[in-house]
């Protein structure tokens, strides 16, 4: 083991030279002139890292081949014949420094390197999206707008917080706001906070008789709406046999009797037309048309809020927080889209759905933005684009939205993207954002809601494969790979890759053998002594290297192509036994060496 | 003696594996081979490698050569016999092999016109359905369906992310026809996306372009060779000469294999030599070292013999150097056991 100890500490030179000259490069090289100075720190890191696993193989096999062309000089004894055991202990200790290397290569090129990469698209995404922010908010302040150029120069500060030109920018449209505003500003009121516990006590899992007794304990306070409600909850849910139904269905009228015949609080407080809106709002909901009592109820709230001397009606602050959670089954906000352009994950998504009823989708997304929702994944799809062909290949419908609200739904085994594509004002009624039919039609129930035919977890793969292949990790690679012409993309490439990316390692190994043969047949004279000169050359050394390995893996990616194409059932096992039988050959080769 | 006898083996050795190799490396930067390749179609390919092999010739007796030099670098041999065996070797080459394999070539060129690139290329033809293909930058498109003889597709869908906002991207088309002669298909009589087929596949051959030092390397290489066949300055005889002193250059490189005490270091040298011999050509055709010469040059010198003399200048410089060398070696080390101790 002389020999590792020798040719170890130059592996080890090569990867810490390889490393300092990559972060050197990166750090002379020009960055891309929209990079914003808060990024370009971690900009020029990241590319130097890039680099640095770019150059990691060739670096690896340039320190086996020198490393051991000199140790071998020192400690190869005089006389070695062929197929001797020295060879095998030379061999033993190259494998460890060559096995070590590519683990560290293979975290670093399937964990490292895309998430750096992604990374890179960001920074140079979200410079972009700062000079835009800040383009339009000058544009906005000159047009007099300025409540659209303080939302963009916030914006823009939210990517760059201390940015001299953007703290600039927003105070002098602040400035500007306050001096048009003048004597003219009035105040605003203010929405209640709403003290009283805004939503309703979860009803989802509640049994017929739970929600019975919440309605008799709501009774019992005089909150008689929401004694309604739970009686009305319990009479749905209750089956046709459940004696219980007869007596939530009385149950509700009893109380409503109560709401209707004065005697409940609010009439005590002789707000009789807000009373009246107040039922208008909780008729809405118990029709089930959650968008007009949410416009009823949140008006209600406003003028009750208006009204300086009246308290805050518990009542209507949950009713109206039962019609938003119903609103936001159907719809959803439009200034929930606001700013998300500048989060997008993906761009330009273009992708087809071969569905198993033999119908087919084309589905276009101009950006996708993920954003968490508690454990619920929620993502915005800007600028959908939809078109649904028969079995035949007739155009069913074409549908186009500014935005659209997707999610999961379904169990848990089987969850569909689902797509909300109506989206509404929080405050005003009327303003909504519809969709377009752009050809063929569709009933109007499926207006609002579009369920895509396919796997929710398939869409994340999908989104990732119009990357392009080389933007997938291994996992995600083999994961799409049996499904990549249901959404239009070609399976042989997806195998080709996931091919290339497994022989990758082996063929790492079978170069650093093969190095290790020239380094035998090359090895320095036991007489002679290493020239300080000679260092000069020593840059050659990962250039060739480079070369080596990219000549073999051209080859590889060809035998591969090739394989997958004669052998398309079982290309992974011919593979393995090709490159197993290239590593057999390699190491047989450096057996039969022997001293000249 | 064992040794200097293996220098015709090593010779004929490499040429059969260099061949080989070289055959095969340049196929695959034609891509009309590799679309015989992926068809399976191996007939073809061997006629294609055969072509290649003849037309590629002069180069791979120049890599064999190359071998030679690294053999009696690591061999010893006894040099009064092994130095004029290679020589010999060299001359019979330039004399006897490289025009034969011009003769060889014209002879295949018209036999097989096809894979000599001297015929039509094979028609384009549809890709395969439900893939969806990028033409440009900013068009995708996909259909879903192809008629039996594969002239038309239904329906065409595209993704054209060029268009103005506010206008929709995607665009329906319930038939399209393809166009064999640009790949296109087209919907009534408007082109609407093209890169719709062709020769093969792109998705297959996407990650099959050579390294780009294997192609840059390959395209000086046919530069070289093509100025050997187009070099008719003095007739026949101007063709000769290029070669030769080509030849020589080449030859000349031999005295790097001696030029360090680590042969190792020697090997690269060699190597980088032979790039640069092959990368300078071009400097020596027409470049900015050609155009420095013919200022000083008469006009009665033909433009044709500019690179040969840049050549031969060449070996002669290596040659000396060699010679110096040898004889540093001789006067400074009278006792030493040989070359590398």
């Amino acid at each position: 083991m002389n020999e590792l100890k020798r040719a170890l500490p130059i592996v080890l030179v090569h990867l810490v030279i390889g490393l300092a000259a990559s972060l050197v490069y990166a750090g002379f090289t020009t960055v891309p002139a929209e990079l914003i100075s808060p990024f370009v720190s971690s900009f020029r890191f990241r590319a130097a890292i890039l680099l640095f696993i770019d150059w990691m193989p060739a670096l690896q096999i340039s320190g086996i081949l020198v490393g051991y062309a000199l140790a071998f000089a020192k400690d190869v004894p005089e006389s070695v014949e062929r197929w001797s055991g020295v060879q095998l202990d030379f061999l033993k200790g190259a494998f460890i420094v060559a096995l070590v290397c590519i683990s560290i290569y293979a975290i670093l090129s399937e964990g490292v390197g895309p998430a750096f990469q992604g990374k890179q698209q960001d920074s140079l995404a979200e410079s972009g999206a700062y000079a835009e922010y800040l383009s339009v908010a000058r544009e906005s302040s000159e047009q007099g707008d300025f409540g659209a150029a303080e939302f963009r120069a916030n914006a823009a500060l939210r990517i760059w917080p201390k940015s001299p030109e953007a703290v600039s920018l927003l105070e002098s449209i602040r400035y500007d706001m306050a001096s048009a505003a003048g004597e003219n500003a009035a105040g605003t009121a203010e929405l209640p906070n709403g003290d009283a516990e805004p939503v309703l006590p979860e009803s989802s899992g509640l049994s017929v008789l739970s929600a019975l007794d919440r309605a008799r304990q709501a009774e019992a306070a005089l909150d008689f709406y929401t004694a309604h409600y739970y009686a009305m909850l319990a009479y749905k849910l209750a089956p046709d046999t459940d004696p219980n139904k007869v007596e939530a269905l009385r149950f509700s009228s009893r109380v409503w009797n109560r709401i209707t015949s004065g005697t409940d609080r609010i009439q005590a407080e002789g707000a009789a037309a807000l009373f009246a809106i107040k039922r208008q709002g909780y008729d809405a909901i118990q029709s089930g048309d959650y968008l007009r009592a949410y416009y009823i109820l949140l008006s209600l709230q406003e003028q009750e809020a208006a009204l300086k001397d009246s308290a805050v009606d518990p009542d209507v602050t949950r009713f109206l927080e039962i019609a938003r959670q119903g609103v936001l089954k159907s719809f959803f906000f439009i200034d929930e889209t606001l700013n998300l352009e500048l989060f997008e994950a993906s761009r330009n998504v273009f992708f087809v759905i071969r569905q198993d009823d033999g119908r087919s989708a084309a589905v276009f997304v101009h950006g996708l933005t993920y954003t968490g929702s508690g454990s619920t994944d929620v993502a915005y799809l800007r600028g959908f684009e939809y078109a649904l062909f028969e079995r035949d290949g007739s155009l069913s419908y074409q549908i186009s939205v500014p935005y659209a609200k997707m999610f999961p739904y379904g169990n848990g085994k089987t969850t569909r993207p689902q797509l909300l594509l109506r989206s509404v004002d929080r405050n005003r009624i009327g303003k909504e954002i519809e969709m377009e039919v752009v050809a063929g039609s569709l009933p109007d129930q499926d207006r609002s809601v579009l369920l895509l035919d396919m796997p929710y977890e398939d869409l994340n793969l999908v989104f990732l494969a119009n990357r392009g292949p080389s933007a997938m990790n291994l996992l995600d690679l083999m994961r799409f790979e049996s499904k990549a012409e249901r959404y239009g993309f070609s399976r042989r490439v997806y195998v080709s890759e996931i091919l290339n990316r497994l022989a990758d390692p082996f063929l790492i190994l079978i170069v650093s053998v093969y190095a290790l043969i020239l380094g035998w047949k090359y090895r320095l004279g036991t007489n002679s002594v290493f020239k300080a000169w000679w260092i000069l050359a020593v840059p050659l050394f990962p250039l060739i290297s480079r070369y080596l390995i990219e000549t073999v893996r051209y080859l590889s990616r060809v035998m591969v192509m090739l394989t997958v194409r004669v052998f398309p059932s079982h290309p992974l096992v011919l593979l393995l036994v090709g490159l197993s039988a290239g590593f057999v050959a390699i190491s047989v080769v450096f057996f039969s060496q022997r001293s000249d | 003696m064992k040794n200097t006898l293996m220098v015709p083996l090593v010779f004929l050795s490499n040429l059969v594996v260099w061949t080989c190799l070289v055959a095969f490396f340049s196929v695959l930067s034609v891509p009309d081979s590799l679309r015989v390749l992926n068809e399976v179609r191996s007939g073809q390919f061997l006629l294609s490698l055969l072509f290649h092999a003849i037309r590629m010739f002069p180069f791979i007796l120049m890599v064999v050569f190359l071998n030679v030099f690294i053999y009696l670098m690591r061999h010893r041999t006894i040099l009064l016999i092994s130095i004029p065996l290679v020589l010999l070797l060299a001359g019979a080459s330039v004399v006897f092999l490289i025009p034969f394999s011009w003769r060889a070539g014209d002879a295949f060129s018209s036999a097989f016109p096809l894979y000599a690139g001297g015929a039509d290329r094979e028609p384009n033809t549809l890709y395969q359905d439900g893939i969806i293909r990028s033409s440009d930058g900013y068009r995708r498109s996909v259909w879903f369906n192809s008629s039996e003889t594969r002239d038309a597709v239904a329906p065409l869908i595209v993704a054209n992310t060029a268009i103005r906002p506010g206008l929709h991207v995607l665009q329906t088309f319930p038939v399209g026809r393809f166009v064999p002669s640009d790949g296109s298909l087209s919907a009534g009589t408007a082109t609407v996306i093209e890169g719709a087929g062709g020769q093969i596949e792109p998705e297959l051959v996407s990650g099959l372009e050579s390294p780009f030092f294997i192609a840059s390397f390959i395209d000086e290489v046919n530069a070289v060779l093509s100025g050997f066949r187009t070099s008719t300055v003095g007739g026949p005889l101007g063709r000769y000469c290029a070669v030769t002193c080509f030849f020589l250059a080449v030859l000349a490189l031999s005295v790097l294999c001696f030029a360090t005490g680590w042969r190792f270091l020697n090997l690269l040298l060699l190597l980088a030599g032979f790039r640069l011999v092959f990368a300078g050509y071009a400097w020596t055709v027409s470049g900015p070292a050609f155009s420095l010469v013919r200022k000083f040059l008469p006009a009665s010198v033909p433009d044709g013999l500019i690179s040969p003399a840049f050549y031969l200048a060449l070996a002669l410089v290596l040659a000396l150097y060699g010679l110096c060398c040898l004889i540093g070696r001789k006067v400074g080390r009278k006792h030493s056991r040989g070359t590398y101790e």
